[in-house]
């Protein structure tokens, strides 16, 4: 052991416990500092950071009162978040990746927004038209860079010079073709970002449908999500998730799903099975509005919506199942339809319920709901059924809807 | 009084790692790593410096030779190499770029010769003035 410079060891090795005193009991407020402008750099909005609790020799991180502020709404958070628990996998991090063995996230909100085109995403379009996808900083550099190449004198010589008659005939002048330097690629491709554990409780997701009506709140949403990586297809473990939470304020709706996306060996297999209960139609309605103006003309006063069934994709290819679809205690009274569908305009239904087994297949438009109805596979029971027939239409073949649907 | 204590082994080690130390990209962590085990290894600080002098002049001309060097020896092996690369630590070092590699191969072949023609020196310096022992 004589090869070894133990004075330098011992001063290396007390260095290195220096660092790590220091970082547990002075860090926590420059690592704030630093996530607070990172964020804000990265997302181009106010991003705040209450308190933050960082342990080298544990390798955590808790950050306490995350808020990104809504670029399109001036005072309004996008994304709050009470309790963040991170833990690092400190062996990944030798191997030149960022792992993260567990995250946990308690009491966030976000609200998600409904587009005119039915897609729900985080930022509103004036958001969206506001956010300029460029971080300023390295917008101001790049208009810069390009005025300094406008105004420099050099450029201009370049570019005047031909047009004097002077350099015309010269050949112009290629800069020397320099090859690339060789690097060997990597050897197994390997996600260079992973996160084996992340767990949410007691969070919501604000869902404001387009149009500016009430927002449906998906409150006391808990659950779990393993195996998430920046690349999917070359990790080692497939994403699986479960979770559940509550649909609507001051409701007894709940809604749950489960499943896995394995994307490992090239191929897409998606497997979720969901459940939901009790779920009220007029709060959901708005929602379809976007994709169809059918339900608005029932105008449903009343009612409740439960579903179950399982939607499995074999490499992208829906699989047959059934879905149990269930709407009770329906109230509503249609008004607006025209042409073969006038005759629904009679119809007046309240307190009917209705279960159906509707199929699921790989055949557009994969939810047959006529299938269902042609196999009998409905069930229902209607009290108050209420057709307004207008003894002047008889002479009218108003029945002629009703006959084309063979609905007996 | 700088070179008390060196003996020819040590002088040999001490050169031949300022040789690769003065090949390596200055500041890489493949150069940070070299220096921390010169720090650590109980190598004769003035001899590398001296070392790293002299080599710092003959990776002017060695630093031509890199890129093909180290592509030449990276392509020889690509699925040693890439096994090699993704070991923990390791890949730290950028060993996968032809540069970087090379001038690990350039510097240990002229840390090595120096090495050699140091240890050469020592025993015709030795030769020519050898140690006095005094009669028992």
């Amino acid at each position: 052991m004589k090869i070894i410079r133990w004075p330098a060891v011992a001063v290396l090795s007390l260095a290195l416990l220096i660092g790590f005193f220091w970082m547990g009991h002075s860090g926590d407020e420059i690592v704030r500092r630093n996530l607070e402008s990172f964020g804000s750099y990265e997302l181009n909005t106010l991003f705040k950071v209450g308190a933050v609790d960082l342990s080298v020799y544990e390798s955590y991180l808790h950050v306490e009162n995350i808020t990104v502020m809504d670029p399109g709404q001036r005072g309004r958070p996008l994304f709050t978040a009470q309790h963040v628990h991170l833990r690092a996998d400190i062996a990944s991090f030798f191997e030149r990746r960022a792992g993260l063995q567990e995250a946990h996230v308690e009491q966030a909100a976000a609200r998600i927004l409904q587009t005119r085109h039915g897609r729900f995403v985080f930022l509103s379009d004036t958001a969206r038209a506001m956010l300029a996808y460029e971080p300023m900083a390295v917008r101001v550099r790049r208009i810069m860079s390009w005025a300094a190449h406008q105004i420099n004198p050099l450029a201009i010589a370049g570019v005047v010079a031909p047009h004097l008659g002077r350099d015309i005939a010269a050949p112009p002048a290629t800069p020397a073709a320099r090859s690339p330097e060789f690097r060997l690629p990597a050897g197994m491709r390997r996600p260079e970002f992973f996160l084996n554990l992340l767990t949410i409780s007691n969070c919501t997701l604000e869902l404001v449908p387009h149009g500016g009506a009430d927002p449906l709140p998906v409150h006391g949403l808990r659950g779990y999500c393993t195996g998430i990586s920046s690349m999917p297809r070359a990790h080692d473990q497939p994403v699986t998730f479960a979770a559940f939470g509550y649909l609507g304020a001051g409701t007894e709706a709940w809604i749950a799903a489960a499943g896995e996306v394995d994307f490992r060996a090239g191929v897409t297999n998606i497997t979720v099975d969901f459940a939901f209960s009790n779920v009220l139609l007029r709060s959901v309605l708005p929602f379809a509005r976007v994709y169809t103006r059918f339900l608005d003309n029932l105008n449903v006063q009343a009612g409740t919506l439960s579903a179950r069934g399982r939607v499995a994709l074999r490499e992208m290819i829906v699989q047959p199942s059934l879905i149990d679809v269930r709407v009770d205690g329906l109230t509503a009274r249609a008004a607006g339809f025209v042409n073969e569908l006038a005759w629904l305009n009679m119809l007046a239904i309240s307190n009917t319920s209705l279960a159906i087994q509707v199929p699921l297949d790989s055949t557009p438009p994969y939810v047959h709901m006529d299938t269902a109805l042609k196999e009998q596979k409905v069930q229902t029971q209607i009290e108050n059924f209420e057709l307004r027939i207008n003894v002047r239409d008889l002479q009218q073949n108003f029945l002629k809807g009703i006959q084309d649907l063979r609905i007996q | 009084m700088l070179f008390r204590g060196l003996t020819a082994p040590r002088c040999a080690a001490s050169i031949f790692c300022g040789v690769v130390l003065a090949c390596l990209p200055t500041a890489s962590p493949l150069w940070l790593l070299a220096a921390l085990l010169i720090i650590l290894t109980r190598t004769h600080i003035p001899a590398v410096l001296l070392a790293w002098c002299a080599g710092s002049l003959l990776a002017v001309p060695l630093s031509a030779c890199y890129t093909q060097a180290g592509e030449a020896v990276l392509r020889a092996h690509t699925a040693f190499w890439s096994a090699i690369f993704q070991l923990p630590v390791i890949c730290y070092l950028e060993l996968h770029r032809a540069r970087v590699m090379g001038s690990v191969v350039c510097g240990a072949i002229a840390g090595a010769a120096a090495a050699v023609a140091s240890l050469l020196a020592f025993f015709f310096w030795r030769l020519r003035h050898p140690v006095r022992t005094e009669a028992l």
